[in-house]
């Protein structure tokens, strides 16, 4: 067992499946989704053999495999797993054959539909296992075809706009790392590509500038950060509802994923002084996003647009640069795919009844499905990040690091938490409870089949939330290495630090300077709703 | 003082009460959960799961109240550690309880009034189409409770202190078919936020300053930190329990509560619950013990919250909202309380009150009970002859509550105004004090006069109800509540050396007298006119019925009655601003952001489109642009010769 | 009296220029074609002359080159001509518009 290359395998295993559906003859639905669904159950399996394979306690990357690839140019066939990574590769594998039982019953051009999903899976594990960046960047664009697929074909009315959009949205970004990560190769004399070996450079301050913001584009638009952010609205709202449970669930998380595997390692200096920024931006995120999702009228929308508020915690812990912010983002990306794509799935079912999205056109679904509006409210609690369930164990870290970091900063996100509550209330008030009228009427109860989708992940949610012990000590030791290499720079350099170990009183000195745009947004963030009810 | 302040806390031994205290938050959390998943399942039999949790959890309770008695008092403060929970990079938080005197007398009052409201909901809720669901949440809500009051740790504490927040909006938006009620329970789950942020702003500092969250570590350290950092977490913890405790300004949450089910309003709103905000600074003595003027601060939220509250009660005409500000209002008093340092005293109140509270909440149901869920009292009266038990626990609830003379609230009462009169700057709120519990007995005798005396004026409305004694399932708690309103006095006869006071010793900070404003003795003397003449006022002046609002004072009355329109300045000040923020926000993310989206989009179409119009598909002006182009090229390469070298030499001739 | 050499360089730049607007403005495929090889020879002449300037050979050779050229793309033009008559009936170069964008 200990030579078999599990990470290659659990590249392959999907790809596999993926080729052997496209040969299937297309009438065969029932063979095919089977097969799907056997190849994603064994992907699981084989994520939960790296999961056992996987040394707690130990830093670096682990269940490396290496084979040269193009050694002409330095690109070689590099696979490795790490604290960062391993829980991202779990979700993703844990989502597949959940992905694969909601689609169970996609007649419409499955053929298609099953080979996009399963392609995807291969591309999304493969992006959080290579560890060469060619290899890095040829499946982060890869994963964009079969989810332009998914949303173009298999959309709603908007489908092509949202599509294009996200497709062409997120290549640009990806362009300009491109441009990044051949300037490391020729002009800083890397003359590879490997992660390692960039990863020992020395680079000028203003080239760690230019280079960090040009991954930004990349990662920025795919957590997505604001003001970057309005490809995913669209893109859930027009996405059949498993591409939006693995838009939420996995492809969100490659921007994070990223910024912490690449930005901070890569580009110290650059990560010190922009962090005050991208603090500020995760702020932006965080607030912006809740009140923006106030608004909405399509609870996909909505939820895309809370998507984009709980992200932001995610850039806050990641730039936080202390290990509680830093854990708690790892820890809180997983937490995001769980209760983001359990309401989207949720919400599927209620639309695969109804083919009705609209918030005002329901009300008391509670009373007609207490299973569905049940499952919901837990959801939506693990969303706002109740004590008890997952959400809390990775944002409370966030915060925490975030106010240590820079205290405004981290007293402006916590107020994210309040609007979370209103707006997730709001429209579970509004839909689930009162008389039973509109489309609520007549509605049926989950069958067991959705049940057996939802079930697993709202196990995971209640099982995080008293019990997230595992999921750190897994993530605890890469993230000491990654925040303590990333603030030994700062040490001695004339940028402003941030420090863990300070008395940071509110109110009085922070760190870390704000600077005036993200300053002046928080000033203007504070004094928003302090208890909004909305009715309408 | 030998406790938590000086870090004697001790570990359990096995087998103690202490290593088994976990269970008793645990067994109802999971019964809860058994009743939601297959309540329906158990029909009758699902009532009793949740009685027996809830039985077992006060057994257990008092198990450990008593092995904590045998033990030294300085022994008294005993932690065990049941798993670790968040160990995330620098943060490291374990399930932990703490087992001390302050956590037991808490945890009593939790668990006992729990389990005699778990029984009277036997009664109540007989008709309802959702018992088991009603009793997974009961269950949920003191398991929630017994988390918050046996944290080991500030954010386990926090854990509880949310969870019963989420209890809270299941159980007031229990019949959430009405609109109203679910709006009302979103409301209280948002309120409650806005203070939690203050409590998890207070963490943030705390950690920051100390790097520990668990009690055992933070409160020993109180006394070192910086000044600026014990004001900042005393107020943003006062915020905290200003939403948990419904104070100023945050309270407008728990009279619209009022839309859940009675034996909710008793459990969650009079007995435990909003205590959580008092349990809270109560807990931090040591650190508020170091920043007396915020004490002040506290105590005076405290006594305008009473002020205003009790101002309200006096106009409101719904049976249970009478209560609801009253119970805001008693909360005013032990916020007095642990803001002048007499954090036992505060407690003893909590207790009292807890015991008088619930007595009155469970009457009013079982008046409502009676009355069809009927609830004003405009339209009640002369109930005390068909509901003789009802009333009679409900005069008793109303004394206590007044502070009659050797009912518990008045010991509990007269040690809080004791302790303001020895208390340097206690002079406005002593006297605010004295004034609300004229009010309160005023109020309270109003109440009871409406309800239970005078013409039975329910006999002249369209469809009257005949009203019955309720059934012993609800009439026994009311009894043994009421025996406990007669008696609990005795748990803190004085001050000094009551057994309550001796027995929260290790846990909380005793009281230090800086001032004798007045003595003890006139006050205790001027308390009890006041209550005995508010009583004899309201009672005279509405045994007859309602009485006629007077032109002049109508205006006010009106004011009082929409609660000093704090709901309407929430909303003019707060919600509508935002809803509007929030509104330019989406316009500006769909036009402006998205806009210049899409705009890009659309510039790169109209280049293409411009670009487009090259190819005219005319073969002449094909030839027109590569002659032009030619001729360009050529001009450029002759003028790069001609600057390079020394011209083009055309030499001889033929 | 021989002839100066500029005469014949302005007579080659004239019949160029000839050639050159002719294109430009005729529509008969055939005449633009003929002004094409106006042009052509123009260069020719110029190629000649200057061969004789400068008592080289290269020109000349150069010159050849040029007739070649001109004969072949001769050729293939016509054809092109002839299969666009077939098809449009015309020799009209603004009917062939079909590449317009």
């Amino acid at each position: 067992m200990a030579d078999v290359p599990l990470l290659t395998l659990l590249l392959a295993v999907p790809a596999a499946v993926a080729l052997l559906i496209a040969v299937m003859p297309r009438e065969a639905v029932r063979p095919i989704r089977s097969v799907a669904m056997g190849g994603s159950l064994v992907t699981l399996g084989v994520a939960v053999a790296v999961l056992a394979a996987f040394e707690v306690g130990q830093p670096g990357f682990q269940l490396e495999e290496e084979v040269a690839w193009i050694p002409q140019w330095g690109i070689s066939y590099r696979l490795g797993v790490d604290g960062i990574s391993l829980l991202l590769v779990a979700l993703t594998a844990f989502f597949m054959p959940l992905v694969v039982l909601a689609a169970w019953h996609q007649h419409e051009r499955a053929k298609g539909f099953f080979v996009a999903l399963m392609a995807m899976g291969a591309a999304m594990l493969g992006v959080f296992l290579a560890l060469d960046l060619i290899l890095f960047y040829v499946l982060f664009e890869a994963m964009l075809v079969p989810m332009y697929a998914l949303i173009g074909i298999w959309g709603g009315k908007q489908r092509r706009y949202a599509a294009i959009k996200f497709f062409l949205y997120t290549l640009v970004g990806g362009l300009l790392m491109l441009v990044a990560i051949l300037y490391l190769y020729w002009s800083a004399g890397a003359q590879s590509f490997d992660y390692d070996v960039l990863r020992g450079l020395e680079l000028t301050g203003t080239e760690q500038l230019w280079l960090f913001l040009a991954f930004f584009a990349a990662f920025g638009i795919k957590v997505p950060i604001f003001p970057f952010h309005t490809w995913l609205p669209d893109a859930h709202t027009e996405a059949p509802t498993v591409g939006s449970v693995i838009l939420a669930a996995v492809l969100l998380k490659i921007g994070g994923y990223g910024f912490l595997r690449f930005s901070l390692p890569y580009f110290p200096e650059a990560t010190i002084s922009l962090a005050p920024w991208m603090l500020g931006l995760g702020v932006i995120g965080v607030l912006y996003g809740a009140l923006v999702a106030m608004m909405q009228r399509d609870i996909k929308r909505l939820i895309a647009y809370s998507s984009v508020s709980h992200l932001g915690f995610v850039v806050l812990g990641a730039f936080a640069l202390n290990q509680t912010g830093a854990a708690g983002s790892v820890v809180q990306m997983v937490n995001h795919g769980l209760s983001t794509g359990a309401l989207f799935l949720l919400v599927g079912f209620l639309y695969d009844r109804t083919h009705e999205r609209a918030i005002a056109e329901y009300s008391g679904i509670m009373r007609v499905t207490p299973v569905f509006g049940g499952l919901f409210l837990i959801t939506a609690m693990s969303s706002l990040a109740l004590p008890g369930l997952n959400g809390f164990t990775g944002e409370f870290p966030i915060l925490l690091g975030t106010f240590a970091a820079v205290p405004l900063a981290g007293i402006a996100a916590t107020l994210g938490v309040i609007l979370a509550a209103i707006y997730l209330l709001w429209a579970y008030q509004r839909m689930f409870h009162g008389p039973v009228e509109g489309r609520a009427v007549g509605l049926t109860d989950l069958t067991p089949r959705e049940i057996g989708v939802v079930a697993p992940i709202v196990v995971l949610m209640v099982a995080i939330g008293l019990y997230p012990g595992p999921l750190y000590d897994r993530v605890n030791p890469t993230v000491e290495v990654l925040v303590e290499e990333v603030v030994a720079v700062a040490e001695g350099a004339d940028v402003a630090t941030v420090d863990q170990t300070g008395d940071p009183a509110a109110g009085s000195d922070a760190p870390i300077e704000l600077d005036a745009p993200a300053g002046s947004d928080l000033d203007s963030a504070d004094d928003d709703d302090e208890d909004e009810e909305v009715s309408r | 003082m030998t406790g938590l302040a000086e870090g004697a806390a001790v570990v359990a031994p096995a087998g103690s009460p202490a290593a088994w205290a976990w269970l008793m938050a645990v067994v109802p959390l999971v019964s809860a959960a058994v009743l939601l998943l297959v309540g329906r399942r158990l029909g009758r039999a699902a009532p009793w799961v949740a009685i027996l949790s809830a039985g077992f959890s006060l057994t257990l309770a008092v198990w450990a109240a008593v092995w904590l008695a045998g033990r030294e008092a300085a022994e008294r403060t005993v932690v065990h550690t049941v798993a670790t929970w968040l160990p995330a990079g620098e943060l490291e938080v374990d399930w932990a309880v703490l087992v001390d005197p302050l956590a037991v007398a808490m945890s009593l009052l939790v668990t006992g009034v729990g389990l005699l409201i778990h029984v009277y909901s036997l009664g109540y809720m007989e008709h309802d189409s959702d018992i088991p669901r009603f009793f997974a949440y009961l269950n949920l809500f003191l398991g929630s409770m017994l988390v918050l009051v046996l944290g080991e740790s500030l954010l386990t504490l926090f854990v509880g202190w949310e969870l019963v927040g989420l209890c809270s909006y299941l159980l007031i938006g229990f019949w959430f078919d009405e609109r109203p009620n679910a709006s009302a329970a979103k409301k209280a789950f948002v309120i409650n936020r806005v203070g939690d942020v203050g409590f998890m702003i207070a963490m943030f500092l705390l950690f920051g300053a100390i790097g520990s969250l668990s009690l055992v570590e933070v409160l020993p350290a109180a006394e070192g930190l910086a000044g600026g950092t014990l004001v900042a977490v005393g107020l943003l913890l006062l915020l905290g329990a200003t939403g948990k405790s419904a104070q100023i300004p945050l309270f407008v949450w728990l009279p619209d509560a009022m839309a859940g089910p009675t034996p909710v309003s008793a459990l969650i709103h009079a007995a435990t619950m909003v205590t959580a905000g008092v349990y809270l600074i109560a807990r931090m003595s040591p650190l508020y013990v170091q920043i007396p003027e915020i004490g002040l601060v506290v105590a005076a939220v405290g006594a305008a919250t009473a002020l205003v509250a009790a101002l309200i009660a006096v106009a409101q005409n719904d049976i249970k909202r009478v209560l609801a500000y009253s119970t805001v209002s008693q909360l005013g008093y032990m916020f007095m309380a642990v803001g002048v340092g007499a954090y036992s005293a505060g407690i003893f109140h909590l207790l009292t009150h807890g015991f008088f509270k619930a007595l009155l909440f469970l009457a009013a149901g079982s008046v409502m009970h009676a009355m069809a869920d009927r609830g004003d009292i405009r339209e009640m009266g002369g109930l005390l002859r068909d509901l003789p038990i009802t009333g009679g626990t409900a005069a008793i609830g109303t004394l206590a509550i007044a502070g009659f003379p050797l009912t518990a609230g008045f010991f509990s009462k007269e040690e809080i105004l004791a302790a303001v009169a020895d208390t340097a700057g206690g002079e406005v709120i002593l006297a605010i004090g004295l004034v609300v519990a004229l009010l309160t007995a005023f109020y309270m005798a109003r109440w009871f006069a409406l309800v239970f005396l005078g013409p039975r004026r329910f006999e002249e409305l369209d469809h009257p109800p005949h009203p019955h004694e309720s059934p012993l399932s609800m009439t026994l708690p009311l009894v043994l509540l009421a025996v406990a309103s007669l008696g609990g006095g005795v748990l803190n006869l004085d001050p000094e050396t009551g057994v309550l006071a001796g027995w929260l010793a290790p846990s909380v900070v005793a009281f230090e007298q800086t001032a004798a404003i007045i003595g003890h003795g006139l006050l205790e003397a001027i308390a009890i006119v006041l209550a005995l003449v508010g009583l004899a006022a309201g009672v005279l002046l509405f045994r007859a019925g309602p009485r006629e609002v007077s032109a002049s004072a109508a205006p006010a009355v009106r004011f009082a009655q929409d609660a000093f329109r704090v709901d309407e300045l929430y909303r003019a000040a707060i919600i509508t601003p935002g809803h509007w923020l929030a509104v330019g926000l989406t316009w500006f993310d769909e036009r402006g952001i998205d806009g210049a989206v899409n705009g890009a989009g659309r510039a790169t179409s109209g280049l293409a489109t411009a670009g487009a119009r090259l190819q005219t598909g005319f073969v002449r002006s094909y030839a027109l642009a590569v002659l032009i182009g030619t001729v360009l090229l050529i001009a450029g390469l002759v003028g790069v010769w001609m600057a390079a070298g020394d011209g083009i030499v055309l030499t001889g001739g033929w | 009296m021989s002839v100066p050499a500029g005469y014949y360089l302005i007579l080659a730049a004239a019949l160029f220029s000839i050639g050159a607007v002719g294109v430009l403005i005729r529509r008969s495929v055939i005449v633009m074609f003929m002004c094409v090889e106006l042009m052509l020879n123009s260069v020719n002449l110029t190629l000649v002359t200057f061969a004789r300037i400068n008592a080289s050979l290269d020109g000349q050779v150069l010159a050849f080159f040029v007739i070649v050229v001109a004969a072949a793309e001769v050729t293939v033009g016509l054809a092109l001509i002839v299969n666009l008559f077939r098809l449009r009936a015309s020799t009209d170069a603004d009917q062939v518009g079909a590449l317009r964008a």
